[in-house]
């Protein structure tokens, strides 16, 4: 079974994603803020990760950051990003993002492109 | 007679004596009778014996009868005598009578008949002469006594006969008028006495006021006395009349009241100072609060001010640990000022129209962060019987219910406080409430419950020392309370809890405009400050930094001028909208500044000028607006209340960019603003998903809301920003659709005008569609 870690922290949003990606059959990791997101993702190594940009203290683009240049993971990463930061997206992306969903996204989107990226790997 | 009379004969002739004895023995007198032979005889037995009648004859080898009289008289003996001559002389006769003689008898007539009358009618005098004797002496003790009487009381009396004006003084008057040669007083002496001509012209007033009414006058004035002493008397002047009733004596007293005076004028010197006292305790208290308002002034706005910049977490905390100090140190100056206005009862209540829920409401917003913080449940529960549209004074009503349940959280460690709020009583026009706030906290014990409400009074120095506080709160609200006739009482078991209780009477207000106090202050925003030029006239370096910064925050510069003559002249230049005016500078203080502004600058004298003062006093406000100032600004200011009064004091034409502000509310319509078919597609029939999902929603919105509000009202962007991205994904997922466009304004807004109006008022607008969610979505649950 295959680990996905969400890091978010609007709890109706994440608690919305493990119920869709529980269904799809994944295992859900959730975190509610940066921080947390960071030492799980040491400590569990999870599949795929799914990261909200806009979060205190620790953002969705310290995380790709630390993941993808510090700790050099091979983990994909899906960008959760509202309307507006594209900007943000970019920015994500050049750090190494692999791809992003704005929200509100749909159901299917997400679990399409989580598949997508699963595959890839 | 019934009595046996004693009678001496002083005779040298025998013949005559037994003569008189025998006359008297056959006039059927009964009588004891001495018979001697010259004058010294007469004497020694005079002096040894006491007799009822002598019988004395004129012509005596050793004296005559005139001699004889006069010197038992000066032997002080009282008794009658009968002259016997021979002559039979009217002129000795009338000479003896004259001298004190009863009567005389020739001695031709020493017969029974003639003696005998001649006893008679002696004895008869001599008991008239006695009686009068005792009269006279009955009168002199009298006399004596009023003399005495009137010496000691020190009044005198004066007459005068108003038929042939005769006068008459009482000896005490020559006393205080100290007069010695008593033949100089007349009316026009007394009248002359009279120091003040006021005095004097109301002296003659009353006497003609008295003759006329016939009642009684009393007044007082001042006198020169003969000798030149000023003495203070009272008079009562009063008019006798004659038998047809037609006035015919006018009396009066005169009371020396100098000492009364003296005392008098003591005890007024007395009051004065002690009323003198009272207004420096007063200038003392304001002064005091000045002193302290000015540098807290300072160190709550910096303190602001450095909140809104860059700063780590740790400076973070200082900015916030200053800011609680300062907060706190307010809190006991504004008790002390509190306490000492109702000491002074000085304490105003007002009568408005207010709403109950929306000031209950904002005593619950405005303590919600403590309770929160203390993970205390802080619970409100308002009887729905109640009409919410009261007149009263709501500012009262929320300092005492702040102070109780502010009370309530700071004395429980676990659990909750609540406020509930019944209705007692009810007519057409009136209601009366009952407010309980109930803890469950440390409670009191039994025997301090009835000192906690007095002044400077914890349940215990130890609660002092581990609770702090200036043990004034209670003692205020419970004259709050009183004072607006309700009275205030507890019901407390220790280790369990507290119920205050307090019951007041409202009258019921016609649906209208109400208003409810701005504990938290709903800001205005500061765009209309853009084309408003604005002078501050401040002396202290430290307060003028300090509004610099307050309007750099907003985006304004304004001039700045150190006193009242660079200020006459900045005005003279330009043509200013609205002027801040300190109203303690030296030189020209505000209130000359002001005077000089509205009565010298022509066109410019009706600037709208607002005070800044740190005299807290209704009084001072009182003193500001009657000096023609527009309006009272005391410091330490917050900085969305002096936007507020700024606003509200320009002249309207000058705010015309803030018009648009209340309209857009209305456009909530009855239209849903949750759609849950997103929901629904994502759950895939999945109903206890959806259910999940809105009792989350239900569950953090509203404190999320709160922050939210909150950051709104303290233009605290960053918590802002942050809080309203976290709300943002929550929208979506509930199909809040015009939530979520309020929110796209409101974001754009942080980054582009962060601190205007539209971000103001669309977050909320955003608070009332979320809140018209909630409803909607609690029916969704219930169904």
């Amino acid at each position: 079974m295959k680990t996905i870690l969400v890091a978010e922290d609007d709890e109706m949003m994440s608690k919305a994603m493990e119920f869709k990606l529980v269904r799809e059959g994944y295992k859900v990791l959730l975190c509610p803020n940066g921080q947390i997101a960071l030492e799980k993702i040491v400590s569990e190594n999870p599949d795929l990760i799914i990261s909200d940009i806009m979060m205190p203290f620790v953002t969705g683009l310290d995380i790709v950051k630390k993941v993808k240049i510090e700790l050099k993971l091979n983990i994909p990463i899906i960008m959760l990003s509202a309307v507006g930061l594209e900007k943000t997206v970019l920015e994500a992306f050049e750090l190494g993002a692999d791809d992003f969903i704005t929200k509100p996204f749909s159901p299917n989107e997400l679990s399409v492109r989580v598949k997508r990226l699963l595959l890839k790997k | 007679m019934a009595q046996v009379l004693k009678i001496l004969i002083i005779d040298d002739d025998k013949i005559d004596a037994i003569t008189i004895t025998r006359s008297i023995s056959q006039s059927g007198i009964i009588a004891e009778v001495d018979s001697v032979f010259s004058a010294k005889g007469g004497i020694e037995k005079i002096t040894k014996l006491e007799y009822d009648l002598i019988f004395l004859d004129y012509m005596m080898p050793d004296t005559d009868g005139i001699s004889f009289l006069k010197k038992i008289r000066d032997l002080d003996i009282e008794t009658p005598v009968i002259f016997v001559t021979s002559q039979g002389d009217e002129k000795i006769a009338s000479q003896a009578i004259l001298s004190g003689a009863s009567d005389y008898i020739p001695k031709t007539l020493l017969t029974p008949d003639g003696v005998s009358q001649s006893i008679r009618n002696a004895i008869k005098l001599h008991e008239s002469l006695k009686l009068r004797k005792v009269t006279e002496l009955a009168l002199k003790v009298n006399s004596n006594r009023l003399l005495e009487a009137q010496k000691l009381a020190k009044i005198g009396s004066w007459e005068v006969n108003l038929s042939n004006n005769e006068v008459y003084f009482s000896d005490e008057f020559f006393t205080i008028f100290e007069v010695e040669n008593e033949k100089t007083v007349s009316v026009d002496f007394f009248k002359s006495c009279f120091t003040d001509d006021k005095d004097l012209a109301l002296f003659e007033t009353n006497l003609k006021h008295v003759k006329e009414t016939k009642t009684e006058v009393q007044f007082h004035h001042s006198i020169t006395s003969k000798k030149g002493t000023v003495k203070y008397i009272k008079q009562f002047i009063k008019c006798l009349n004659d038998e047809k009733d037609k006035p015919c004596k006018i009396l009066g007293t005169i009371q020396d009241i100098t000492e009364q005076k003296r005392t008098e004028a003591e005890l007024i010197k007395a009051k004065e100072l002690a009323e003198k006292a009272v207004v420096i305790k007063e200038q003392f208290l304001t002064n005091m609060s000045h002193e302290i308002r000015t540098p807290m002034n300072g160190i709550i706005g910096f303190a602001k001010i450095l909140e809104s910049t860059k700063l780590d977490n740790n400076q973070k905390q200082s900015v916030e640990a200053i800011k609680k100090a300062s907060q706190n140190l307010m809190f006991i100056i504004n008790d002390i000022l509190d306490f000492s206005k109702i000491e002074a009862d000085k304490m105003t209540f007002e009568e408005v129209n207010f709403s109950l829920s929306k000031t209950i409401y904002s005593v619950i917003e405005l303590l919600a962060q403590n309770a929160k913080e203390k993970k205390i449940k802080l619970l409100y529960d308002i009887d729905a019987k109640i009409s919410d549209n009261l007149i009263g004074d709501p500012t009262k009503l929320s300092q005492i219910l702040v102070n109780l349940l502010g009370n309530a959280l700071k004395f429980t460690e676990k659990g909750f406080v609540e406020l509930v709020v019944t209705e007692v009583q009810e007519t057409v026009s009136e209601c009366k409430l009952k407010f309980s706030i109930i803890d469950t906290g440390i409670g009191i014990p039994s025997d301090k419950v009835d000192s906690i409400f007095e002044s400077f009074n914890q349940a215990s120095n130890e609660t002092t020392r581990k609770y702090g506080g200036t043990g004034l709160g209670l003692a205020i609200t419970r004259k709050l309370v009183e004072l607006q006739g309700g009275k205030i009482s507890v019901d407390s078991a220790v280790a369990k809890g507290s119920e205050f209780s307090f019951s007041l009477v409202y009258k019921k207000a016609e649906k209208g405009i109400t208003i409810s106090p701005q504990l938290t202050n709903k800001t205005t925003s500061p765009d209309f400050l853009k084309e408003v030029k604005i002078l501050l006239v401040e002396d202290n370096e430290l307060n003028q930094l300090l509004a610099i910064k307050v309007f750099e925050k907003w985006g304004k510069e304004i001039d700045v001028a150190d006193n009242g003559n660079t200020a006459i002249k900045k005005i003279e230049k330009t043509a200013y909208d609205i002027i801040l005016l300190d109203i303690q500078m030296p030189e020209m203080d505000g209130i000359e500044l002001t005077k000089y502004i509205r009565s010298n600058m022509g066109e410019k004298s009706m600037i709208p000028i607002i005070a800044l003062t740190a005299h807290a006093t209704v009084e001072e406000e009182r003193k500001c607006i009657e000096n023609g100032m527009n309006d009272y600004l005391s410091k330490p200011y917050d900085f969305d209340v002096l936007l507020n009064k700024l606003y509200l004091n320009l002249d309207i034409s000058k705010r015309d960019t803030m018009h648009s502000l209340g309209t857009k509310k209305e456009e909530l319509t009855t239209e849903k603003v949750v759609d849950l078919k997103y929901l629904k597609d994502f759950s895939e029939g999945d109903e206890n998903f959806i259910k999940e999902m809105i009792s989350l929603f239900l569950e953090n919105t509203p404190e999320t809301m709160e922050i939210i509000l909150k950051s709104n009202d303290n233009n605290d962007i960053k918590i802002l920003k942050e809080e309203i991205h976290k709300l943002k994904s929550s929208l979506s997922l509930l199909g809040m659709i015009k939530a979520s466009q309020c929110v796209d304004i409101i974001e754009k807004e942080i980054e582009t005008n962060p601190l205007g109006s539209t971000r103001i008022n669309e977050v909320i607008n955003l608070n009332e569609i979320c809140q018209l969610a909630i409803n909607e979505l609690q029916e969704v649950v219930a169904l």
